[in-house]
């Protein structure tokens, strides 16, 4: 068998065997159609969009807070940052649920692969900074968060400045920390998932299929 | 819903191609064959007729096989009961022949888009058709085409 045209018969051959060897399980394809909404996409878009409602509820409720607190300087330059954190993740969750909903299996291939590279893209990208940003500003979350909810004072210039400190070097150690050990947390993949992101290793597995997908669809 | 169950059980073969050609495993396959019924019967109120039913299927099935083989995963979730398996292979216990074991090492061989290619050709498609499936040019669909069956005899000549 040297050629594709050569393959090409016996592969005929062996879709004449198929009519007889291929059922479909009606019961179970009826099940399928009937029950349906647990696909993998549809779950996303769900997620990124409750997520986005959370997010939307967080930077209004500290947009308000800013607003009614304007004249306390501490809180004011301290809830600022939170808030544009919040909003960035406000806009990326929107983004990606929007990016989610619109894909339509049923476009040709090689468009709908560079829309699905696209979106993973963004997500890695999302979840980079939500964890990495995240971190940086653990204290200042921690003091906003307990002032608007608990009603507790953290106002000490010297506990504000240590742990901003900490949390800034905290995130090298955690690119660090994922780079290392990212591959050794098989028994969960939600972590292992979030470490690769963070370290950049799915980022460059995405980069590398779309490279695949522009060789393939250039003349 | 019936219409669109006499179409996809019109189609079978095509999933089935499909799940065996991206998937290893008959856990996945299963799996895959179910991921790809459930996008279709979303997709389907949107089909207009536009293109051929077996074109708009092998589409959303692709799409489907290409980004499930991506994720490399095995999933853990079933819709359905691992018992009542979606697609029956009546003789399973049949030995393939040589041909087809060539064939099916070739295609395990090549990348999740030229598979793709390989795969369509295979089952007949025209230049044109593979084109509308892919979203490439009928002219990039024969080239890569006349690649694909250079190495293939590069690598018969070798094993020779």
């Amino acid at each position: 068998m040297t050629d594709l045209d050569e393959l090409k018969q016996a592969w005929a051959v062996q879709d004449r065997r198929l009519d007889e060897t291929v059922r479909l399980n009606r019961q179970v394809l009826a099940a399928i159609t009937m029950q349906g909404a647990r696909s993998a996409l549809r779950r996303m878009v769900w997620s990124d969009g409750a997520q986005a409602a959370l997010w939307l509820a967080a930077a209004l409720f500290l947009g308000r807070a800013i607003a009614d607190d304007w004249a306390t300087r501490g809180l004011f330059s301290l809830a600022v940052p939170v808030d544009l954190y919040v909003i960035v993740m406000l806009a990326a969750t929107a983004r990606m649920a929007i990016a989610a909903a619109g894909i339509d299996f049923g476009e040709p291939v090689a468009i709908l692969q560079a829309r699905l590279l696209a979106l993973r893209r963004l997500r890695i990208r999302v979840t980079q900074f939500a964890v990495l940003a995240g971190i940086a500003m653990w204290a200042p979350f921690a003091v906003v968060l307990s002032r608007l909810t608990l009603g507790l004072e953290i106002d000490s210039p010297a506990w504000l400045t240590a742990n901003v400190a900490f949390g800034l070097a905290l995130v090298p150690i955690s690119y660090w920390v994922s780079r290392r050990y990212a591959d050794r947390m098989a028994a969960s993949p939600f972590w292992q998932g979030m470490m690769r992101d963070v370290a950049g290793h799915s980022m460059r597995r995405a980069l590398e299929s779309a490279a695949t997908l522009a060789a393939f669809t250039a003349d | 819903m019936t219409d669109f169950q006499d179409l996809i059980d019109a189609h079978r073969k095509i999933i089935f191609k499909v799940c065996t050609a991206y998937c290893r495993h008959a856990d996945d396959r299963q799996d895959l064959a179910q991921e790809i019924i459930l996008q279709l019967w979303r997709a389907y109120p949107g089909f207009d007729g536009r293109v051929k039913f077996s074109t708009w299927m092998y589409r959303i099935a692709l799409n489907v096989a290409i980004s499930f083989y991506r994720s490399q995963r095995r999933h853990t979730r079933h819709l359905v009961d691992d018992e009542a398996a979606l697609l029956n292979v009546i003789d399973e216990s049949g030995t393939p022949s040589d041909e087809m074991r060539a064939v099916w090492q070739i295609i395990e061989g090549l990348d999740e888009l030229n598979r793709a290619l390989v795969l369509l050709f295979l089952d007949g498609n025209s230049h044109a058709e593979i084109a509308a499936v892919l979203g490439i040019s009928e002219s990039n669909a024969a080239t890569k085409l006349g690649r694909i069956r250079q190495q293939i005899r590069r690598q018969v000549q070798r094993a020779a």
